[in-house]
């Protein structure tokens, strides 16, 4: 039954490759100001569902509806709907060759036709945002992972997405450059941004999560509330799964910006 | 044995000819290989390997294995007779060279494009950029950047072959201080001065794009 | 249009003699340019200022000109200058054998360099000499790590062979442009002597190709 404000839905999305289904008939949806954490081990298929989301791969069949527009009939609409949808990768994936600054301008520039000063403008505010005000006219080479990735995220917000996809964002960086990422993606959700987040963090999921979405080879094994997932899991495959990765977690680590 | 260097000066603007004409010929077929080189890269990366094969089997490796003089010879020669028109001794080298270059240019571009991994065009894609705007605002700068050392020796070596067109008749440095050889006897202080000519430009040509790498592009690559 | 394929029948021993020629040259050249390319290598290495100064400018010099001019040069130039009466082939060997020397020394002085930063300190740590380090660790390796790029500087070299044409040296090109000014069977004779080089170059070109491959992957 889609609802009035559902951002992003998928309905019965099957994915192959190589014989074996990395997405199995899977049905999930995103409302407008959600926040969405994926979590579940390495392999199952996550990442995969962010990048069918925004079509970088096809599906194999079921369908994927983003505001209310089915994703991947033509290639217009393909870059319609990635305009209206922000990715955030493990490897930042910044343009080298670009300054921040570039970095940030370049598609709008390019794919929206705004004006140089608008998208300086914008770009400006995105890198206060997110804490580099002065990083603008440097080259991503000479920043480090924490800060890369902060930039990818002002460069993803600079489209003015509907939805932001974060890939594992965390997954590349030493463990003292999480942290501040983290704090950037907090302050996100708290300003009401809808997001879908692919993470092994899981004391970002427990706190900052309206729902967790438990992923296991190419099902969602289970989803809910962060509380129901993490304290009292239904299935044994979650159970299993969040045993393990919570000792890992449980008071050994603190983030800056974190409620406690 | 006693050399006078004073018919270089006496015939200096029959020699600074043939350094404009081997400017001509030499900026023309580098840009030309640029333009070809750089088309041919993108078709044998992004057009699959059917058309990739093609390309590589009837130009590259065509131009590759055929020494440049025997294909200039050819072209100039044999070509007019087959499809009955004439071209002039300077357009053909120019395009000949231009051709013969832009076959290396394609393989350092093909490289450059290869090495620039794939989340690149990922990452263009998920910002919406389409295809073609994504391989000339993110991936062909990153190859040209990191392509730029051997770029730079192509650029050298364009120079350097522009001598060949000399085997045409066109009046190129090499082939002025030929004929001023011929008609002056002192063939030792013409070839002389052509060498001092070509190595003096080439050889600060060649130091400059390697100090405007260092300073400017090594720090874009990644 | 009428070609007279069936006239090449007729030349072919002569473009063969040519083919020999071209072959014979490019191999002597190269086994020229081996040791030339060590020895302007190690002139530019040198600690000595006497030594490097005259290899960085015959390495540089040469880098920053034409072969056919460097060809013509030699070709005029020696017996005036220092009274020396060179065969047009020697001249051309000379030419060639001089042009690879510098490009194979600026191989191997890559080689040496990329070898030596980190393997020579573990070297001389096991107490070898400089000189030791250099003839059992680093130029084995050098050399080894040269091959894909030296096959490349052999395949230029084979192409750049017809430049001796022009000094009248008979290799295939030059048998090849005169059988045309004889037979004036201009499209049949070209399109000949085009093939022959393409059938001769273009197994080489794949061959310096897989070596690349095929060195790459140890890195």
């Amino acid at each position: 039954m889609p609802r009035e404000d559902d951002v992003l839905e998928f309905r019965e999305v099957t994915k192959r490759f190589d014989q074996t289904n990395v997405l199995d008939r899977v049905d999930f949806r995103v409302c407008a100001g959600e926040v969405v954490c994926i979590v579940g081990p390495s392999g199952s298929g996550k990442s995969t569902l962010l990048r069918c989301a925004n079509a970088l791969e096809p599906i194999d069949s079921g369908t994927i509806v983003f505001n209310g527009r089915t994703v991947g009939r033509t290639k217009r609409k393909l870059y319609k709907v990635r305009q209206q949808m922000g990715m955030v990768f493990q490897n930042f994936e910044l343009f080298p060759h670009l300054t921040v600054l570039q970095n940030i301008v370049l598609a709008p520039r390019i794919v929206k036709g705004e004006t140089e000063s608008v998208a300086v403008g914008r770009a400006r505010n995105l890198l206060r945002r997110v804490g580099l005000d002065d990083f603008g006219n440097k080259y991503p080479g000479t920043l480090s992972g924490g800060q890369q990735q902060r930039v990818a995220i002002a460069r993803a917000l600079a489209m003015e997405p509907d939805i932001m996809l974060f890939d594992e964002p965390t997954s590349a960086l030493d463990p003292e450059r999480v942290g501040e990422v983290l704090a950037v993606m907090r302050d996100l959700a708290n300003q009401g941004t809808t997001m879908v987040v692919v993470t092994h963090e899981m004391e970002f999921a427990r706190s900052v999560a309206d729902r967790v979405v438990f992923f296991d080879r190419g099902h969602i094994v289970e989803s809910g509330t962060p509380e129901r997932i993490f304290t009292n899991p239904q299935q044994e495959r979650t159970r299993a799964f969040l045993s393990h990765h919570l000792s890992n977690v449980n008071g050994q680590r603190s983030f800056p910006g974190q409620a406690h | 044995m006693a050399f006078d260097f004073g018919v270089v000066t006496s015939h200096w603007s029959f020699i600074a000819q043939g350094c404009w004409i081997t400017l001509v010929v030499s900026v023309m077929s580098i840009l030309i290989a640029f333009v070809i080189g750089t088309g041919v890269a993108i078709a044998r990366v992004y057009a699959g390997e059917r058309i990739s094969h093609l390309l590589g089997f009837f130009y590259v490796d065509m131009m590759r294995s055929v020494p440049l003089l025997v294909i200039l010879v050819w072209v100039y020669f044999a070509l007019p007779v087959i499809v009955g028109v004439n071209v002039d001794p300077m357009t053909c080298a120019i395009v000949v060279l231009g051709l013969h270059l832009g076959a290396e240019v394609c393989e350092v571009v093909r490289g450059g494009l290869l090495s620039i991994r794939q989340g690149q065009m990922k990452a263009s894609l998920a910002l919406g950029m389409s295809w073609a705007q994504a391989i000339r605002a993110v991936i062909l700068p990153q190859a040209f950047i990191r392509s730029l050392p051997p770029l730079a020796s192509i650029i050298i070596v364009g120079f350097k072959d522009s001598a060949l067109a000399s085997v045409i008749a066109v009046p190129e440095l090499l082939r002025q201080s030929q004929v001023l050889a011929g008609q002056t006897f002192q063939p030792f202080e013409i070839y002389t001065a052509a060498l001092v000519l070509y190595g003096g430009f080439l050889y600060p040509v060649a130091l400059a794009l390697a100090v405007i790498y260092d300073r400017y592009c090594s720090r874009m690559a990644a | 249009m009428n070609f007279d394929w069936s006239a090449l029948w007729e030349s072919l021993p002569v473009l063969l003699a040519g083919v020999q020629t071209t072959i014979v040259l490019a191999f002597l050249a190269m086994l020229l340019g081996i040791p030339g390319g060590l020895l302007l290598c190690a002139g530019r290495r040198s600690r000595f200022r006497v030594l490097t100064l005259p290899a960085c400018i015959v390495i540089d010099g040469l880098r920053a000109t034409p072969v056919l001019l460097q060809l013509f040069w030699l070709f005029y130039v020696l017996p005036l200058a220092f009274d020396v009466q060179l065969s047009p082939y020697a001249t051309a060997l000379l030419a060639l054998a001089l042009n690879v020397s510098v490009f194979n020394a600026e191989i191997f002085r890559a080689g040496i360099n990329s070898i030596q930063r980190g393997q020579s300190n573990a070297a001389l740590a096991l107490g070898m000499s400089g000189t030791q380090v250099m003839r059992t660790v680093v130029l084995p390796q050098a050399l080894r790590r040269s091959i894909p790029a030296l096959a490349n500087i052999w395949v230029s070299l084979f192409k750049n062979t017809a430049l001796v044409s022009t000094i009248a040296v008979a290799d295939l090109a030059y048998v090849a442009l005169q059988l045309r000014t004889e037979t004036y069977k201009t499209v049949e004779i070209l399109t000949a002597m085009a093939l022959i080089y393409w059938l001769m170059g273009y197994p080489q070109a794949k061959l310096a190709d897989s070596l690349q491959n095929r060195y790459q992957v140890n890195e």
